[in-house]
């Protein structure tokens, strides 16, 4: 009996044992998946783009007149007699009809890839591809032909995360992609790591600087020159025979220039903290003048005699500043003096007739004011419902590039009436 | 789709009005800390709805200070276990959060945050005091999602990136009812 009650005890012992052994162990598991449930996770959601390529053969024998295409990415336009140039974002050039300006037709379009910036001079048109400039006799501009390609003429595009684009091809377009990759630990909050394919192309609907003349460009006419820069250096082309510019000179000109606008005898180069003027009174050989500070590789301008009409905006690479327009007293270029500031919604291009200031203000849409007194801007007419980019006023004919279409207005000092649109399709 | 609501909702409280237990209305208000990977921090929540015999379905919006500070909103459904003044309860939260990070909480100055999924469950205890006062001991597991926005470059050639959080924790609350 004691044996069996002993026996029974050691039973029920070793039973409490194994449980509480069991209870522990379940208990253990139980804080292990636990614990796991506690990890944090973090990923990171971004957009691979990858070049497509295309030889430079097939590309250059397409720089011609080929079918129109949709406008999606609209950039610079320019006007030569009935057709309006717009310059399709590193794409190409559209060939507009614009002999009934209530109805506008796109003709053609020119393939360029690259492009962001146009200028005509008589039966010329110069443009950039990437780096290249190309000249092209547009004589019948719905048969244009290229006469000349100048390699390395503009600074080569910048990418992001160390991307070298392959030289001995174009590029024509981007695959874009979205990946998903677990990303730094969420206790460590640096923006970057690591080395991806992740380059950024000035391609969607990003606007190229705006205007017909007068604001920021890679290159610039100036009678019988053309004048081009790249990060440092400003080349001079002669445009004696307007289908072969020949450089004849090249001038140091200073860090991380962007940009190059005429105005008189002078011209201003931007760079990322300002503008520096150069006299160019001898054409082929320019002369640094002076700074002007008021105005960066990103701001457009333009000018009249008495003052210079600058647009300021937030996000752009040239860093920050306010979203206004500044007016300043150029009378003398050396010492510009800020006449007055005026607070702006999202200014871009800016376009003048005579007294009437036309400012294409992004979202804000677009506002016309009397300008007789700079002091003292009168709005003499706003149109909302449009996102705008740039403008060329002339001859009573107010052309807007918009976000979703290129207006064009009939204006005068007391009205601006819309009478066409050509739609963009992005 | 809201006639149905209404007509949803008349049902509910006419059912109820005939029902032996009264529909009254009711409040959860706790303070606590949530533990998780990450440093230890704070939360508050008000929970507000309507009692009906052991269940309490309410509407709850907090403060979490979890890694990034945000505000959940949520509906919360409560079940005591046991009919008694104090006794176990069960709870089940779901609803979303709407990041309100500080400076240091984003990764970029001018990133924005989007809402995500907010969603806990535990065990409480409620010690009654009173007549329907009760003091509230709780502990769950929440988690919650956010998601930070960021352009890396400037506006004229955006680079967006996009960053998912979920941030996982034990809820630690003490509380007040009535």
């Amino acid at each position: 009996m004691a044996g069996n009650g002993f026996l029974n005890a050691a039973v029920s012992l070793f039973k409490l044992i194994v449980m509480k052994k069991f209870s522990i162990v379940i208990l253990g598991c139980l804080l292990f998946s636990f614990q796991a449930c506690l990890k944090d996770k973090l990923t990171r959601t971004y957009t691979i783009l990858e070049p497509i390529y295309q030889s430079r053969t097939v590309v250059e024998s397409n720089i011609k007149s080929n079918p129109p295409k949709e406008i999606q990415s609209p950039g610079k336009i320019f006007i030569y007699g009935n057709y309006i140039f717009l310059n399709e974002v590193d794409k190409g050039i559209h060939i507009i009809d614009n002999s009934n300006p209530s109805s506008p037709v796109a003709k053609a379009f020119i393939d360029i890839p690259g492009n962001v910036d146009i200028a005509v001079k008589g039966n010329t048109l110069y443009a950039d591809m990437y780096g290249d400039l190309v000249t092209m006799d547009i004589s019948n501009p719905l048969a244009s032909r290229m006469v000349k390609l100048q390699r390395d003429v503009f600074p080569e595009r910048n990418y992001t995360n160390g991307f070298m684009p392959d030289r001995s091809q174009i590029i024509v377009g981007w695959t874009k992609r979205d990946t998903t990759v677990p990303a730094n630990s969420v206790n460590n909050r640096i923006l970057r790591g690591g080395v991806f394919f992740d380059a950024m192309a000035a391609s969607s609907s990003a606007p190229a600087t705006p205007g017909l003349a007068g604001s920021m460009a890679r290159f610039a006419l100036v009678n019988d020159y053309l004048y081009a820069v790249d990060h440092h250096t400003l080349k001079c082309f002669s445009l004696t025979n307007a289908f072969d510019p020949q450089q004849i000179s090249s001038v140091y000109a200073g860090w991380d220039i962007e940009t190059i606008f005429p105005f008189k005898d002078k011209l201003f180069l931007g760079s990322m903290g300002g503008v520096f003027i150069y006299n160019i009174s001898n054409p082929v050989n320019p002369v640094i003048e002076s700074n002007f500070i008021h105005a960066r590789a990103c701001d457009p301008v333009i000018a009249d005699n008495n003052y210079a009409f600058v647009t300021l905006r937030t996000g752009t690479t040239c860093g920050p500043a306010n979203d206004e327009l500044q007016i300043l007293d150029i009378a003398n270029l050396r010492y510009p003096k800020l006449v007055k500031t005026y607070a702006m919604n999202s200014p871009h291009g800016l376009a003048k007739d005579h007294d009437l200031l036309f400012i294409c203000d992004g979202a804000g849409g677009l506002k016309m004011y009397d300008a007789s007194d700079v002091t003292h801007l009168v709005l003499k007419k706003r149109i909302t419902g449009l996102e705008t980019y740039d403008a060329i006023a002339w001859n009573n004919n107010l052309i807007v590039v918009a976000k979703d279409g290129l207006y064009q207005f009939d204006y005068t000092a007391a009205s601006l009436t819309r009478k066409s649109k050509l739609t963009i399709n992005h | 789709m809201k006639i149905l609501l209404i007509i949803a909702l008349l049902i509910f409280f006419s059912v109820a009005a005939g029902a032996q237990h009264k529909i009254v209305f009711s409040s959860q208000n706790y303070a606590g800390i949530l533990v998780g990977e990450n440093k230890t921090n704070y939360q508050f929540q008000t929970i507000n709805g309507i009692r009906y015999n052991t269940w309490l379905g309410g509407i709850g919006i907090g403060i979490d200070g979890y890694y990034v500070n945000s505000i959940p909103l949520f509906v919360s459904i409560n079940k005591e276990l046991f009919k008694k003044k104090s006794g176990f309860y069960l709870s089940a939260d779901a609803g979303i959060n709407f990041g309100c990070p500080t400076i240091n909480q984003r990764r970029a100055e001018e990133s924005d945050f989007d809402a995500g999924l907010y969603l806990t469950g535990g065990l409480g205890y409620k010690i009654g005091i009173g007549k329907t006062n009760g003091l509230l001991i709780y502990t769950g597991y929440s988690s919650k999602h956010l998601i930070e926005k960021t352009i890396s470059f400037p506006a004229d050639a955006p680079q967006m990136d996009k960053y998912d959080y979920y941030l996982r924790r034990i809820s630690l609350k003490i509380g007040w009812s009535f």
